[in-house]
């Protein structure tokens, strides 16, 4: 029986209440961070403020055996968007804690004296330690310091600068196998939540984990190995993702003119093949990284990496296609050194790339720093981790830095800056983003796999029809498996392979005891779902809140010059289930 | 006449021989008139490979489109992120 972890920050000294699981049985990842906002948290509290909770959970069949399980998910009221927030990472800290039996830690209320805490949690049971002595250390300093303290057997949840800061693009850092902080949990500010609650960093020994024990071992063995294969024989999770990881897009999002660049303005970059995931796998192997690594144990795909500088020392992970984009093609910078230098100053200030780039990419647009400028963007990352007043402008997203700024062209929807895809050239991203719970989110429903990548089927990307329906399947599809502990990566396989998906449920029902068909997969998506928008909707966030800024309507994107084309009636359909 | 094409190749694809090359990488083909897709496949050695093929920023589905003059062919091996 898994079991849920309270702390109640309010406290003179934090109290920890243990308790069984209970109401929240089910839920597991995104549905019960998701639940337990939804239920406990007050909609129209300040998301700072100590009413706001802060939950971490990890997934279903983390902890288990199977492939694939490592991703955590944190949780809370958004200070970005203002609704609902589920970001998830992967990293080391989910199968640690689940395999301790922990179902979520949930902090509560927040401390009265601005002290900041360390939260041992080990099997004897978690302590609340006030340790102000790791105030503003960066996720690297801090990790450093505590491997002195704790030993190399321990993973760790963290914030950075930002987080302490409370800034809207604040995210929760996960130690990766090499015990470095470099997988995030990063949209829509909940590092800030994690800082208001006064919580640096929580420690989770690892030294003597064990798998937890399915009901049926047998049939979950079986089940895993028939997954693994799965995922081993289809193309893009055996060979794509694995030779050249997730930027392999920069070069075809580029190609078909959905590869946002000047604060899109353009759908192609003159500069994308240079910074593409072909040119970042030959470097890293040149230089004596790795293109091929896992971000948690038990990971088969090991889209991951190792990023190497000039002189081969260790500079970062290996840059996501989304960091590579938004601090690189959508501010006109080509340089994969530089965008690889600024991947590592977000992870250890404790920033969500997206949200940074694209604020970054407004500011350029206000003339702040010149399209192009690497050195510029990186002077304010630095302005970030010092607390500047421009940082802090920078730190609270693109929405805000619009506004101090008096620009117009905002791409963001309910406060979040939008993803490296443009809507107007792939109209069913377009409508994940209006739509998703989460505001502007590419994995919320991933519609490039049918509109580019010809996973699960081809919808047009120019054309309005079957966007909505596709938008709605795979935003369904993918509440579910964000809820599994499973990397969202493996529906690519799952898509085209219903013997692989088939697998999946399997590892779920002889895991559990549970008789979970395809159909019961749908229904607990769209309950997830369900829950995310009721919340949203209490908080002020009605549909009319589900468009995308006006000028993605108005002004035609080059070089296909179309328009985002979905009506609003339409947008408005795809809860209608 | 030939029609004059360009050809980009991605995701770790390699040409089964040296064709005539730009400086962006671009391989220069002249192909004669009906030349269709799934004969640049061919020529290429793609035929037993899952492709994406992007012609002039548009995804083609259907190989048996006549090449022409000017189209810039890039294709890609199954690949996807996020
Ligand atoms: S596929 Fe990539 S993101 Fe997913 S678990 Fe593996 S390394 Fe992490």
């Amino acid at each position: 029986m898994r079991k849920i972890i309270r702390i109640n920050m309010s406290a003179e000294k934090p109290e920890v209440k243990e308790e069984p699981i209970g109401q929240y049985e089910r839920y597991g990842g995104r549905s019960l961070t998701s639940a337990i906002v939804s239920c406990e948290v007050d909609p129209l509290c300040h998301p700072l403020g100590e009413d706001n909770k802060f939950v971490i959970a990890p997934g279903l069949l983390s902890g288990s055996a199977s492939a694939m399980s490592g991703r955590i998910s944190v949780g809370c009221k958004s200070p970005l968007t203002g609704g609902i927030k589920e970001a998830n990472a992967g990293g080391q800290p989910s199968q640690a804690l689940a395999r301790l039996g922990i179902g979520a830690i949930v902090l509560e209320g927040k401390p009265k004296n601005g002290d900041l805490y360390k939260i041992e949690v080990s099997k004897s049971g978690v302590k609340v330690i006030k340790d102000n002595s790791l105030k503003m250390l960066t996720n690297y300093e801090l990790v450093e310091k505590l491997k002195k303290e704790y030993g190399e057997k321990i993973a760790v949840i963290s914030i950075g600068p930002a987080g302490e800061m409370k800034l809207s693009a604040a995210s929760v850092a996960c130690t990766d196998m090499e015990l470095r902080p470099t997988r995030h949990c990063g949209r829509g500010g909940v590092g800030a939540v994690m800082g208001s609650k006064g919580v640096k960093a929580i420690i989770i020994d690892e030294s003597d984990s064990k798998y937890l024990e399915p009901k049926d071992p047998e049939a979950f063995k079986d089940a895993n190995k028939r997954f693994v294969t799965g995922l081993q024989k289809h193309p893009v999770t055996g060979q794509g993702l694995p030779a050249y990881g997730t930027n392999v897009l920069t070069n075809i999002i580029n190609e078909v003119g959905a590869y946002p660049t000047y604060n899109f303005k353009n759908g192609q970059f003159a500069g994308a093949r240079k910074i593409s995931g072909e040119v970042e796998a030959q470097l890293e192997k040149e230089r004596g990284g790795n293109p091929t690594h896992g971000c948690h144990r038990g990971c088969v795909i090991r889209c991951s990496g190792i990023y190497h500088d000039k002189d081969g020392h260790y500079l970062t992970k290996q840059p996501e296609y989304e960091t590579v984009w938004s601090l690189g093609g959508n501010c006109a910078i080509d340089d994969i050194d530089k965008i690889a230098m600024m991947d590592f100053l977000c992870d250890t200030i404790g920033l969500d790339t997206i949200e940074v780039g694209v604020a970054i990419s407004v500011a350029m647009e206000a003339g702040l720093v010149k399209w192009g400028d690497a050195d510029g963007a990186i002077k304010l990352l630095n302005e970030i981790k010092e607390g500047t007043y421009l940082g802090r402008i920078i730190g609270n997203g693109a929405e805000y830095t619009g506004k101090a700024f008096g620009v117009d062209r905002v791409p963001v929807v309910k406060g979040q800056g939008l993803p490296a895809y443009d809507p107007r050239a792939a109209q069913g991203i377009g409508v994940t983003y209006a739509t998703s719970t989460m505001g502007a989110d590419h994995t919320a429903g991933y519609a490039i796999a049918s509109n580019v990548l010809k996973c699960g089927g081809f919808v047009d990307p120019l054309k309005p029809e079957g966007q909505v329906e596709l938008s709605r399947n795979l935003q369904i599809a993918t509440a579910f498996i964000d809820s599994t502990g499973m990397c969202l990566f493996i529906a690519f396989a799952l898509l085209d392979q219903q013997d692989t998906f088939q697998a999946f449920l399997d590892l779920l029902n002889s895991f559990y005891g549970w008789n979970i068909t395809a159909n019961d997969a749908i229904e607990y998506g769209k309950n997830v779902l369900k829950m995310e928008r009721d919340f949203n909707i209490r908080a002020g966030l009605t549909s009319q809140k589900d468009r995308l800024p006006k000028f993605f309507y108005t002004e035609p994107l080059p070089p296909h010059n179309k328009v985002f084309m979905i009506k609003d009636e339409d947008l408005d359909k795809v809860f209608n289930w | 006449m030939g029609l004059n094409i360009k050809v980009r190749l991605f995701g770790g694809l390699t040409p089964p021989k040296s064709y005539p090359k730009n400086e962006s990488n671009e391989y220069l083909f002249q192909v004669e008139e009906n030349y269709r897709v799934a004969n640049l496949i061919e020529e290429l050695s793609l035929s037993d490979k899952p492709l994406i093929v992007v012609i002039n920023g548009l995804i083609c589905n259907d190989y048996e489109r006549a090449i022409k003059e000017g189209d810039v062919i890039s294709f890609f091996p199954p690949i996807a992120g996020g």
